[in-house]
């Protein structure tokens, strides 16, 4: 099988040393057939020919899949592997040649039909109150999951963009997903043509700024849309921020003046905005400002452990999902924090189901809500 | 077959059949892959796991992290790969200061316990984020500490060692350390620790030479010497950290909190547990790696510094483990060249400055006779705990594969 070139060559560097054994996925399963280690062998073994694409049976292939493409692996590898891009790439050839998962193909699939992975059909902007510009330098993108999962936080980002007096549009039916789904679970040509659509919507609307309040779309739209605009020929020239730096950026200019919050609190790095995109302290930050008392989890900011959600494991291995989200709850638990708070839309609905799942009293908030609330 | 879990899948026995060297491929042809790969989760386990081997005459290859080079987890002959991984559990018992471990129990995990414990480990691996405590009383060698505390098997107290005659408490570590499993399963370690100590580091530019100084005065302070040669610091410098000097340094570590840090010490210590981020070079790596005596090893060490070969020093209480490597591509003609280049210097350490290989395993087993004070005991102690050779044959006693070994040793250099 041949893998791209990216992939092929960091196979060959692997020291097969297992530091990668920190994998939160890896952690719940018997064999390395599921870990960071075990699936560069296996690639490697694939470009040697020393396992052939028909010994790929479900079983092994469901190994491969059990990954959150969380990155834990990349930063503990002994040679600096890109592993989340190994992954990704990796997972694309063998979609490509015809392996994918069933709950992943059936995301591909309903993103295909209605432009959401989660396969809605309502309106996008179903849960919008107020007004909002046609035209404007700053678009909100709400993403699916806060615009049809955890609809709290596309609501309170409104309310705060509103209330803080910055002029946005947003797109309502005609924003698409990011693709981030499509992109993590190896489906990567549905999400290039998302970004057509989203890309000529924002040029349409006199975009020069992208907020999002969803840690996913900032990783795809931030990182992957550049590449991928490169790759097809399009300009790239939008500014693109999370929320939280947004909010960071306007406290710090003095701009913002926020009511405290007297609560103790625990803060849950999500994958795509810690460690895809190096955004930890802002968030932190902002808690700070509002005179929340900070108490850290044992692995936090780079080493933070997956909430078990992303990389299409909730959709195909439910059960290892909630696995991984409850030990992340367990450690948010020996913090004595009040309350989570967290920067994604995903990891909150997640992890409020793991806690649930657990018994915990605990419960994930997100950070624009208690912000937005604050005001 | 067995109550552990346990697979057959022969795409796992695939990723389960290697350690982290990548053999030429002549080596590669006569190694077999595992039959089944089991994860024994107590005693019983390994029991049943035994009496199965005995019954169907299949050879046992016991697995730590599997993160050595030198074979001594690969199954040559095939048969069961015991995986360790599940029996990782361990206790301080803080009235002696002594570690009981599991043998499938991470160093780095060990560490951070004992450390809140207020204690400290005398010695561990460079591997420690990955390597288990069985692994490395197995596999043998020196690591952090080493310097004033030896190897690890000076470290340990006793052991409790599963072979074909049952269950034994085992003070003597020199039948069991470095002998890869073949005289006896590890199924309990008892680990000597110090009281904890602030460690602080401290590195310079400096030689062979110099440090034989320092060795020679023995301050009772001073833990560790990683010495990194000339080559070796301009690969870090030109992978890990361009901030880094070009010319050869060491690191010291001493067990005293008075001792003042420098920023090179912190930097070269915050990549100590990662020796092989250098392989990007490669993407290959080969490395010859012998043990000398203080007599010889300034010598050698200036030969490969003469000779321009990246090498490492790990300065131990009686001796020098020296790491010589060698960057190649393994999917080029390239890389056998590169394995007899490796040789090569092997040959001219033990030839001209009387080294030993620093482990044996698989792929130097035909040296053991050499490299074990004790081999004759050791052979009798074999016979007498693994009368049909199913303790992970093929390793450190010799082998119809380590007869090629040595023919193709006197053939490629």
């Amino acid at each position: 099988m041949k893998f791209e070139k990216l992939v092929e060559d960091e196979a060959f560097i692997c020291a097969q040393c297992n530091f990668c054994r920190v994998c939160p996925a890896f952690k719940h399963e018997n064999w390395e057939s599921a870990s960071p280690r075990g699936r560069i062998y296996l690639i490697k073994s694939l470009l040697k020919g020393e396992i052939k694409p028909e010994d790929l049976d479900d079983e092994i292939l469901q190994d491969f899949f059990k990954c959150t493409t969380c990155g834990e692996c990349e930063v503990v590898c002994q040679t600096e592997i890109p592993l989340i891009d190994v992954w990704e790439k990796a997972r694309a050839t063998l979609v490509k040649e015809g392996f994918i998962l069933p709950a992943h193909k059936r995301i591909g699939e309903a993103a295909r039909k209605t432009g959401c992975p989660y396969g809605e059909e309502r309106s996008r902007d179903w849960w919008l109150e107020v007004e909002v510009s046609e035209k404007a330098e700053v678009a909100y993108f709400a993403g699916c999951t806060a615009t049809f999962r955890t609809v709290e936080l596309a609501k309170n980002t409104v309310e705060f963009l509103k209330k803080v007096g910055i002029d946005f549009t947003y797109a309502k039916n005609d924003e698409i997903c990011c693709g981030s789904p499509l992109l993590r679970t190896g489906q990567r040509e549905i999400a290039y043509e998302f970004f057509k659509k989203n890309y000529e919507e924002w040029k349409r609307r006199g975009v020069k700024k992208i907020v999002t309040s969803c840690s996913g779309c900032f990783r795809t739209i931030k990182r992957d849309y550049p590449e991928i605009a490169k790759e097809l020929g399009y300009e790239w020239e939008f500014e693109v921020y999370h929320i939280s730096q947004l909010i960071y950026e306007l406290i710090k200019s003095g701009k913002l003046k926020l009511k405290k919050l007297n609560r103790t609190v625990t803060y849950h790095d999500p994958c795509h905005l810690g460690r895809h995109m190096k955004v930890y302290e802002e968030p932190r930050e902002v808690l700070r400002a509002v005179g929340a008392d900070i108490v850290e989890m044992e692995k936090n900011r780079e080493e933070a452990s997956c909430c078990g959600a992303g990389g299409g494991v909730k959709a195909q291995f439910k059960e290892l999902a909630m696995k991984m989200g409850i030990d992340r709850i367990a450690e948010a638990e020996k913090t004595g924090a009040e309350l989570i708070v967290s920067c994604c839309p995903f990891c909150k609905l997640h992890l409020n189901q793991a806690a649930e799942g657990k018994g915990s009293k605990l419960r994930v908030i997100d950070l624009i809500e208690i912000v937005n609330q604050l005001l | 077959m067995f109550k552990a879990p346990y697979t057959t899948h022969p795409v796992r026995l695939h990723i389960y059949s290697h350690d982290i060297t990548s053999p030429p491929w002549i080596f590669k042809k006569l190694i077999k892959e595992a039959d089944v790969v089991v994860q024994p989760r107590n005693e019983e386990d390994l029991v049943e796991i035994l009496e199965y081997a005995k019954e169907n005459k299949m050879p046992i290859v016991p697995r730590g992290a599997a993160t050595s080079g030198y074979g001594g987890a690969v199954p040559y002959k095939g048969g069961i790969i015991v995986d360790f991984s599940k029996m990782n559990k361990f206790e301080v018992d803080e009235d002696e200061g002594i570690l009981i471990s599991q043998p499938g129990a991470v160093w780095l995990d060990v560490k951070k316990e004992v450390e809140k414990k207020g204690f400290s480990l005398k010695v561990y691996p460079t591997s420690a984020p990955s390597s288990t405590v069985g692994g490395w009383i197995s596999q043998g060698g020196y690591g952090i500490g080493s310097f004033k505390y030896g190897a690890i098997w000076e470290n340990v107290e006793k052991i409790r060692v599963l072979d074909f005659r049952g269950f034994r408490e085992t003070s003597n570590l020199l039948f069991y350390s470095g002998l890869c499993g073949t005289t006896g399963l590890i199924t309990k370690a008892w680990v000597k620790l110090k009281d904890y100590v602030e460690h602080r580091k401290y590195a310079h530019n400096t030689d062979a030479g110099i440090i034989m100084k320092t060795v020679k005065a023995r301050p009772p302070k001073l833990t560790t010497i990683l010495l990194y040669g000339h080559k070796t610091m301009e690969l870090k410098k030109e992978i890990e950290d361009p901030s880094l000097p070009e010319f050869s340094a060491a690191i010291f570590e001493y067990e005293d909190p008075n001792v003042s840090e420098n920023e090179l010490g912190e930097k070269l210590w915050s990549k100590v547990f990662y020796p092989l981020r250098i392989k990007r070079k490669g993407p290959s790596l080969i490395v010859s790696e012998v043990f000398l005596s203080y007599a010889t090893a300034e010598d050698y060490i200036y030969w490969l510094e003469n000779e321009e070969i990246p090498y490492e020093v790990l300065f131990a209480k009686r001796g020098a483990a020296v790491l010589a490597m060698f960057f190649e591509d393994e999917r080029k003609f390239g890389y056998t060249l590169a394995w007899r280049k490796a040789l090569k210097v092997m040959r001219v350490a033990e030839r001209k400055y009387k080294a030993i290989p620093y482990s044996v395993g698989m792929y130097l087993a035909h040296k053991a006779k050499k490299y074990f004070e004790n081999y004759d005991e050791l052979l009798e102690l074999k016979k007498l705990v693994d009368p049909y050779n199913l303790l992970n044959p093929g390793k450190v006693f010799p082998s119809a594969l380590s007869f090629i070994a040595k023919i193709a040793n006197m053939v490629v250099i």
